[in-house]
């Protein structure tokens, strides 16, 4: 009787995390040699790239899940365009070290440094992009994969970045290893996931995009 | 010396007919009757919305989408970046001044934004008393009554409309402290459109979504 309810507490205990297990399905990389130098190699070729994202926000507090929609554009070196189109419009730009932020027609320009938490997460998605976090000193990286796609987790060794976001996952698709989705986690078990699609890489993607011309 | 005392007589009378003129155009509404509503800011009904953002603080402007959910005891706010990032987030409980910062993203952990966070956003769950102190007046149309709830070194006045109870303005004048305005405008079923609150160096712009 009594190895029945220590069997029960135990499955009890266990099975929360054998389910967490099953849903992500990522397991650690052993070798990560090939892996990091496949990330390296791919992101040194990528010149350009422009996508659809998916952003989702998730609060502790509530159920429904916040959703925005836009584009992504990046080329080489650090220029970004971050457009949201739904449920807001605005747009980020970074271009010739310029933080250009258009709110909804109203546009400000910023030092990168005046926002220390939107200059993170500008340094991250760049980072994530290109491959950069191999032998950042910046995070601690750690490695899994699943049957298609390899994640790496990357841990902030900055305090200050670190009281904001716990960790980031990137993961990459095994075929392209390109960015399939990031996924930053914050104190409190909030995160928020921005998943790409149609990406498209090495696309000629001309200046212009990268000026707010209203 | 006479003709100083006379200037500081003159300066009293002033100052104090400039303070009796503080509710110009409103006279005291003596019978609170059946038909009078309660002042209202989110209805009984309202569970949550997501509102717009722009705060402003010392000069610098952060801007985000902002959710306010009514939950069993209070109401939870939580501000977020466009980007996905929370600025904070803080539960005000119900008939009363306790709140509690969930989270406060470390560069605005500051003394300074965290009480007027919790001060200016509070009035907004704040329900007016009726008590001996409370004093009622309405404006010359009768389409605005002015409520005053006097408490704790603070005066709080609700400019509402009378029939639907809802609260187009909202001032917090502390003896000792900021004073905090709350704007209010368009209604929609069960809370404001539109929300813009002011405090010293501080602004905040919600706009619903």
């Amino acid at each position: 009787m009594t190895n029945i309810i220590r069997c029960s507490l135990l499955l009890a205990f266990c099975f929360p995390w054998l389910l967490v297990a099953q849903e992500t399905g990522f397991r650690p990389i052993t070798d990560i040699g090939p892996v990091t130098q496949a990330m390296v190699n791919q992101s040194s070729a990528t010149q350009s790239l422009q996508s659809t994202f998916v952003q989702e926000k998730h609060l502790e507090m509530l159920e429904e899940v916040l959703v925005s929609h836009g584009l992504f554009y990046f080329k080489k070196e650090n220029n970004v365009r971050w457009q949201y189109l739904d449920p807001i419009q605005y747009t980020i730009l970074i271009h010739q070290g310029k933080f250009t932020i258009d709110n909804d027609g109203k546009v400000s320009e910023f030092n990168t440094n005046s926002n220390p938490m939107f200059h993170e997460i500008n340094k991250m998605i760049i980072t994530a992009i290109r491959g950069d976090f191999v032998g950042n000193a910046d995070y601690n990286p750690t490695y899994f994969e699943s049957e298609n796609q390899y994640m790496a987790r990357l841990v902030p060794v900055s305090e200050q970045v670190l009281s904001m976001i716990e960790t980031i996952d990137i993961y990459f698709d095994k075929s392209g290893m390109q960015v399939a989705k990031v996924v930053f986690s914050e104190p409190g078990g909030d995160f928020t996931s921005i998943t790409f699609g149609d990406v498209q890489v090495n696309k000629e993607i001309p200046e212009s995009k990268f000026e707010l011309t209203n | 010396m006479k003709f100083k005392f006379h200037l500081l007589i003159a300066f009293l009378i002033q100052a104090f007919l400039a303070g009796s003129c503080r509710f110009s155009g409103y006279t005291a509404f003596h019978k609170i009757t059946p038909k009078l509503s309660k002042p209202t800011v989110f209805s009984p009904d309202f569970s949550k919305a997501l509102y717009k953002t722009e705060l402003s603080l010392y000069g610098r402007t952060i801007t985000g989408i902002t959710v306010i959910k009514k939950v069993d005891d209070g109401y939870q706010l939580a501000m977020v970046s466009e980007v996905g990032l929370k600025y904070f987030e803080i539960f005000f409980q119900d008939d009363s001044a306790i709140a509690e910062t969930k989270y406060l993203m470390p560069v605005l952990d500051r003394k300074p934004v965290k009480e007027a966070l919790i001060s200016s956003l509070g009035l907004l769950f704040s329900e007016a008393n009726y008590n001996a102190h409370t004093r009622l007046k309405v404006n010359e149309t009768k389409k605005t009554v002015l409520l005053i709830n006097k408490e704790k070194g603070s005066r709080i006045s609700y400019y509402y409309d009378p029939v639907s109870g809802e609260v187009d303005q909202m001032k917090q004048n502390k003896f000792f402290g900021s004073k905090t305005t709350i704007k209010m405008s368009a209604y929609m079923e069960d809370a404001p459109d539109s929300i813009m609150v002011y405090r010293g160096k501080i602004s905040m712009h919600f706009q619903r979504m």
